[in-house]
Parts: C-alpha cells; structure tokens; sequence
C-alpha cells in the first residue's frame, strides 16, 4: 500500500462499509477497504433467469446454501467453514455471514423503511431500551438522500409508522397482486390499512442502472443493477473517484493503539497466505456488520484497554437486538382456480401491512411496547419454489388438483421490534478459535414477555384477516413455538450502541466511539434500538450522514 | 425463496380438515413447506408411540442405511452454470424402476403433457436421495424404506414385486395409502406420510420442468419492458366475485 496514501480504513463492504466508503471518496479522502471474503461482480455473477430445475435439489436448502441454489450468499449462511461461533448453554443465536465483496446487501430482502420519531424515542415513550441521541428531523435529509442515491420505489401513505419522503424522492411502486388486494381488503375489515412497501429496487433507471424488468428474486442479486447492492452501485462509484482502494480476503482481526491510546493500525489475516499482515492507519471505520465489529473490538485488548477497544462503557457485545419473526400460511379457497397471469412483479412484497397500532399502545391497550408489520408470502410462484400444499391422490385427478389450488397459498410473516434485555448479548469464546486462530463470538439469547407477547397479537390479527378471507382457523401455534430463534431474521443490531453518554453507550451520535476519537463503528451495531422497519436504509443513512461528518472533522484537522 | 422440503419435517396429520379449514397440524406443515429456514418441532412424545405402533402395525421395514457422506457442492458454487451431476447417483436400477412406476401413476401422460418419467424426475429423486447432506440422508431411509414397502405389500397380497403386479393390483395398494382415510388406518397410516412426500417431491419435480411448468400455466421469470402491468382484467373481474362472495366489496384496496 506504499503508493496509496489512505485516510481512512473502512473494514467491510456491506452497507454501512460502501456507504462510508463512497461518501469519504466523494469527499476526495482516500479509503482503503478491508474485505472478509472474495471479489465479487454480481453482473458477471447472477443467474439470472435460470429455473429450479436447472439447480441440484430443485434448488431446495442445503448446508452448503441456507436460502437455496441460488441465493447470491458467497461463503457463507448460518455456518461459515472454519469459522464458528458458539453459544452460552441452554441459549441459541444463528448468525448469518457472507464472505464476498458487497456482504449481505447481495441478498437482501431489499425493504427499505425509514424509521420515525416514534422509534428514535422509545424509552422516552415506554421506558424501555435507550433512546437514540439525535430527533428524526436530525436525520430525515439524510434518508432523502440516501433514497435518492439508493432508489426505493414506494410511496407516501401519511400512516403513523411511515414518514414521508419529500415528492420526487420515491419511484413509483409496482401495482399490487391479486392475493395482495385480497389480503388488504380482508385486513381493511378490521381496520387495518395495507400500503405499498417501500423496496430499493429501481422502478426507473439510474446511473448506471437499469429499472427492473420484474423476473428472478432479488435474493440471487441482480445483474442488471435493479434491486439495491453496493457490488452495482456504491463500490463501482466509490472506485470511480479513484479513491478507493479495496483488499478482499482480508479479515480482520484487531484494531491497534498506541501508547496514548489512540488507534495507529489495524491487523487482517490475509486469506491467501493465512498469515496476519498489520497495516497503519489514522483513522478507521468498522463496518464488519453488527457483531463482526463488537467481536474485533472485544479481541482488541491492550495495556490501555483490558476489556476490549472503545469498551469502557462494558456495553460492547450487550444490547444485541434481533427482529422478532414468525410465519404462518394457509390455502385460500377463494383463490383457488383464479385466472393465471404473471405474479412475479419486483419478486417480493408490493403492499404489506405496517404497524397499526400507535395509538392502542398509546392508550395502554396492548401488552407489549413495540410494534411490527406483516409481510405477505403470495402469488403464482416458480413450480419448484411453489409446490402444492395438501396433495390428494393421484393421476389426472391429483394434477387437477395442484393446477386447482396453485397460486392459492397465502403467507404471512410478522417481523416486529424486540426491547432489549440482559440475556441477549454476545462474548469472545476465549476457549475457541476460528482457522484464522480469532478468538470466536459466544452469543446468549432469550426472548422476552415482550416480543411473546407481541408475536401473540401478531397471530391472532393473522387469524383474524384469515377468517375475514374465509379461512377458519382452528388453533394458532403458541407463541414460544411460532417465534424464530434469535438472529434467524438477519437484523442483529446494537452491539456497539450509540447514545447521549459514554457511560451507556460505545459511540456518539456520529458513530464516534467515546474511547478513541479516530475510531468509528458504521454498521448496525450502532442501533440504539431496533425498530421493525428492518436495518438495511438506517444503516447506510447513518453511515453517510457519518462519513460526511468525519469528512468535515478531517478537513478541520479535529481528527 | 425455495421450500425446506422433507420428508422427516412431514407430521402425520390425523386430523380431518374440511375445506376453508386450516387445522392446527395442516398449519404448521404448510408453514414448514413455503418457508425456508424453518425447523418444525419435534414430533411429540404422544405422536412418537403413534409412530412405532404405525410402523409395527405397517410392517415398516425401517432400513439402517450407512448415510452418503461425500462432499456436496460447496458453498461457492457456480451458480450460472450448476453443476448437472453434483455427486454420483445411488438408487439401483431395481430402485429406479419402481420410482418411474410409482412417478407415472403419480402423473402420467396426458395428451401432449408428458409422464412424470418422461421428463425424468427419476433422476430428481435419485440426486435427492444421493445428496450428501443429512437431512437428505434422512430422505433417503424413508424413501428406500418405502420402495422395499411397496414389494413386500405386493408381494403379500400378489406373490410379486410391486412393478411385477398388475396395473389393477398396483392401484389396488396405492389406493390404501394414496388418501387422507390412510392416516386412521394403523396399517397404512406410516406408508401413506412417505407417500405423501414422494408424491410431493415428484410434482415438484415435474412441475418445474419446462413441460411442467407449462402444463401448470406459469407465466412469469420474463422480462417485462415498462412498468409491471399487474393483474389481467380476467384476474381482477375475478377478485371482484371473491371480494363480494366474502363481503369486503366495500373494504376493497384503493
């Protein structure tokens, strides 16, 4: 790196990573990335159109590919060979990893809501968790141009738990689906309004991107720069500047100080040779993904800092927050034998149902504090990753039926904000190491009154919307058997939690880590809380308003 | 995204379930089928005696098998170009045979719609079985242990392996295990869940060949040009019968 005189090290290329990385170069600072897995080039990459059969297995699950054949995960899944991760007994946490350039934005669900005023405080409200340290106005010009940069096609609805984007900011949705107009009446009945969701996914073109042409899931990527990745966009951009220099096959393993106590390097394993190569740095940003981040800065132990890097607060690993999640689906009559057309669309949610209910909880109605949303499962999928729910038979009469009730199933998944609590946080396993010799993450998990309390009202409204659709119900799972475990919806945050005070908190509003001024965190550990919405828009919004921030510190030489 | 389809996952559903209803049994194996990702909870202690005595009562063969253990493809594979024979198949051709006659009266021709066979789900069956991963090796002794099954039910009741039996003699079993009615019946209660996940596993496979796909009618994975046009006239005058057969004509979505 002799001939590249870098400002900045950012470790990671994920969402937080590619945005700090493409605002600093925009800035004209030179950033060196430091990325775990391989290069990655989704437009050479994708396979795009290709059908389940053409896979192994149909393309169903295996442990090699969690999410299918065909998920776009390089390396990676809830296990990543010769990298483990353990947990306290008697507890479970799965923790997804990508090892590519890009991390997970390669696969994303692409759900992109802004969170509110209502979620930044929280505690204010109920008392529970912490607030975060800045008022949604601090941070609504950042979503806008976060929207603008990433596109996100949706609109504004004017509910509660939807902020408006200024006009001109979203793209247009796609028009909803039959089953989906279903739904949204069924729920209406009760009072319960559905809206279009808001995906990063281009309606129109921008840059170098094309709209979409509504074919092959989101989860494989897209080479066509559709739907929202940083491998398309934010990478490719950054590079463009010629500021931004990128190392794959480096994982990182600790962040070095000096005497004083103020970050001077960092340490990566390269890959290639499985050896440790430590390389200065003046300032660094950990954007390794929530629990990445907190396990290298937990490994950091020096002299100045026994108990890990920027950790005086204690809070480093604590506070960890998943989203809480439970499906349930059934057949709907009504649906069956409908006339059959193209339901592919953007291959994910064109409405969904947001949270609802402010003012019950306002009013001490509800017995849980935080609220979540129903995404819906429908339509006329690919045979193969639909097949036919309750089979009878066989011959001309069993296709019969599966012709007859294809396109019929209806899914819905809660996806709800969970408090966080003592139990949920993660250690370093100092009795295991990964093949890097890394000292591995030790999580600990246990679900609250909370989020059973909520998961339970989720279920009910399902049932309730499924009988107004003439679907009776007999009994629901509870809701101990209906959650998912923890970390299972892939929105793990809070590890490194920003805050008001370094006694509470790892970081400043700015992702400004209390203990050393040149240290910053910029994935999702710095979630103060972690509303339903999912985390993907917040983080890359905090990562830009933040790089811009430590652009401005940089130019006035405060750091 | 794709199903977590197997056959282990399946819970004997003992329970009748009228059209409209969903029961509580029928609910958690749908939501196991369509979503990815999700372990269903163990069978429980009272299903587990409803198991074994379902087996006796079956004379369930219950194959000890030595699980295949070779490598899979990998968590980096090519994914535009998939591999077309990840690892060796395995099934014998005794095995192979039986599963083309069982696929073909699952889904035989139909005028220009090929059999199940003919658009070889056989070999879809056989890489399932093969596939180096436990929970396909799990598959694998229930589906194997179904196929020995198949020959011994035949050869009681006919003298003869099942696809030495007549055509008559064949549906005369299929016709005990093919059917809901299967699971109260001790006999046939066990056979009749690996059934039904064959049964499952082959229209999956069927369907998402090309002449599957087009015999169910699917009509997407093309590119659309503009803005996704959303549903046909035909699908909305539809909708619009539904909404009012329900009674949520005035809560429509505007």
């Amino acid at each position: 790196m002799s001939d590249f005189d870098y400002d900045v090290v950012v470790v990671g290329s994920g969402a937080g990573g590619a945005m700090a990385a493409y605002t600093l170069t925009k800035e004209g600072k030179k950033v060196l990335m430091l990325e775990a897995g391989r290069d990655y080039d989704p437009v050479k990459e994708t396979p795009m159109f290709n059908t389940p059969a053409q896979a192994p297995l149909v393309g169903a699950p295996t442990p090699d590919k969690d999410f299918g054949y065909y998920d776009a995960t390089v390396d990676g899944g809830w296990t990543v060979p010769g990298e483990p991760y353990t947990a306290g007994e008697g507890t479970e946490f799965k923790w997804w990893r990508a090892r590519m350039l890009g991390g997970r934005t390669n696969h994303w669900g692409r759900y992109a809501l802004r969170f509110s005023e209502h979620d930044f405080k929280g505690y204010s409200r109920d008392g529970l968790g912490a607030d975060w340290p800045f008022e949604y106005k601090d941070i609504a010009p950042w979503y806008d141009k976060t929207e603008e940069l990433v596109g996100v096609c949706g609109t504004n609805t004017g509910l509660d738990d939807m902020p408006d984007s200024p006009e001109g900011v979203l793209q247009p949705p796609p028009k909803p689906r039959i089953p989906e107009l279903l739904v949204a009446a069924a729920a209406k009945k009760l009072g319960i309004p559905a809206a279009p969701m808001h995906r990063a996914v281009l309606t129109r073109p921008k840059d170098n991107r094309s709209a979409c042409f509504y074919a092959t899931e989101c989860g494989r990527g897209c080479s066509i720069g559709a739907a929202f990745q940083t491998t398309t966009s934010l990478i490719p951009m950054a590079k463009a500047t010629g500021n931004l220099k990128i190392i794959t096959d480096a994982m990182a393993k600790t962040v070095e100080v000096d005497e004083q106590g103020v970050v001077n390097a960092i340490t990566y394993i390269d890959k290639n040779t499985a050896q440790p190569v430590t390389l200065p740095a003046k300032v660094v940003i950990l954007a390794a993904s929530a629990c990445e981040s907190a396990r290298i800065l937990l490994n950091s132990k020096s002299e100045q800092f026994p108990q890990g890097l920027a950790n005086s607060s204690g809070q480093v690993g604590r506070n960890i927050m998943d989203s809480t999640g439970a499906d349930f689906s059934a057949e709907i009559p009504a649906l069956k034998g409908r006339p059959i057309y193209n339901e592919d669309g953007h291959t994910a949610n064109h409405l969904f149902i947001p949270w609802w209910g402010h003012k019950a909880q306002a009013k001490g109605e509800l017995d849980f504090a935080r609220g979540y949303h129903l995404e819906l499962k429908t339509g006329f999928q690919a045979p193969g990753s639909y097949y036919p729910a309750k089979l009878q038979g066989y011959g001309p009469e069993l296709k019969k039926q599966a012709k007859h009730d294809y396109g019929a199933q209806v899914g819905f998944s809660l996806r709800g904000e969970m408090v966080p609590n003592k139990d949920c946080f993660m250690e370093i396993d100092e009795k295991v190491k990964d093949k890097w010799g890394i000292p591995v993450a030790r999580f600990h998990w246990k679900w609250s009154e909370q989020e059973l309390n909520q998961v339970e009202h989720g279920l009910k409204t399902i049932r309730a919307i499924l009988n107004n659709m003439g679907v009776e119900v007999d009994s629901m799972p509870s809701p101990e058997e209906a959650i998912k475990k923890g970390g299972e919806i892939i929105h793990e945050v809070g590890s490194t939690r920003m805050g008001s005070s370094p006694e509470d908190s790892v970081t400043n509003q700015y992702g400004q880590t209390w203990d050393c001024n040149n240290l910053f965190v910029m994935d999702a550990g710095v979630f103060a809380s972690n509303p339903h919405k999912n985390c993907t828009l917040t983080i890359m919004t905090l990562a830009m308003r933040n790089a811009s921030w430590l652009s401005e510190q940089l130019d006035k030489g405060a750091i | 995204m794709n199903q977590n389809f197997h056959i282990q996952h399946r819970i004997p559903a003992t329970e009748e379930a009228p059209r409209g209803r969903v029961s509580r049994r029928q609910a958690l194996k749908w939501l196991g089928a369509i979503s990815a990702g999700l372990t269903l909870p163990l069978i429980s202690g009272c299903e587990k005696a409803l198991v074994s005595a379902a087996k006796i009562a079956g004379n369930w063969p219950d194959l000890k098998l030595e699980p295949i253990t070779g490598k899979g493809y990998g968590t980096d594979p090519n994914l535009l170009q998939p591999p077309t024979r990840p690892w060796p198949l395995t099934m014998t051709a005794a095995q192979r045979k039986l599963v083309s006659v069982i696929a073909d009266i699952l889904i035989p021709r139909e005028g220009s719609n090929p059999s199940a066979s003919e658009v070889q789900v056989t070999d879809v069956i056989d890489e399932w079985v093969s596939a180096p991963y436990p929970s396909f090796q799990a598959d694998r002794v229930e589906i194997l242990s179904g196929l020995v099954w198949l020959d011994e039910e035949s050869t009681r009741r006919f003298g003869k392996n099942f696809v030495q039996a007549s055509p008559q003699q064949q549906l005369e079993i299929i016709d005990d295990i093919a059917y809901e009615k299967a699971e109260s019946d001790l006999r046939f209660a066990y056979m009749a869940r690996v059934f039904d996940g064959v049964r499952t596993l082959i229209s999956i496979a069927y369907f998402s060949s090309p002449e599957g796909t087009r015999d169910i009618g699917y009509q997407g994975n093309k590119p659309i040009a503009g803005d996704y046009p959303g549903p046909t006239a035909e699908a909305k005058a539809h909708l619009e019968g539904v909404l009012e057969e329900l009674g949520l004509t005035e809560y429509a979505y505007a």
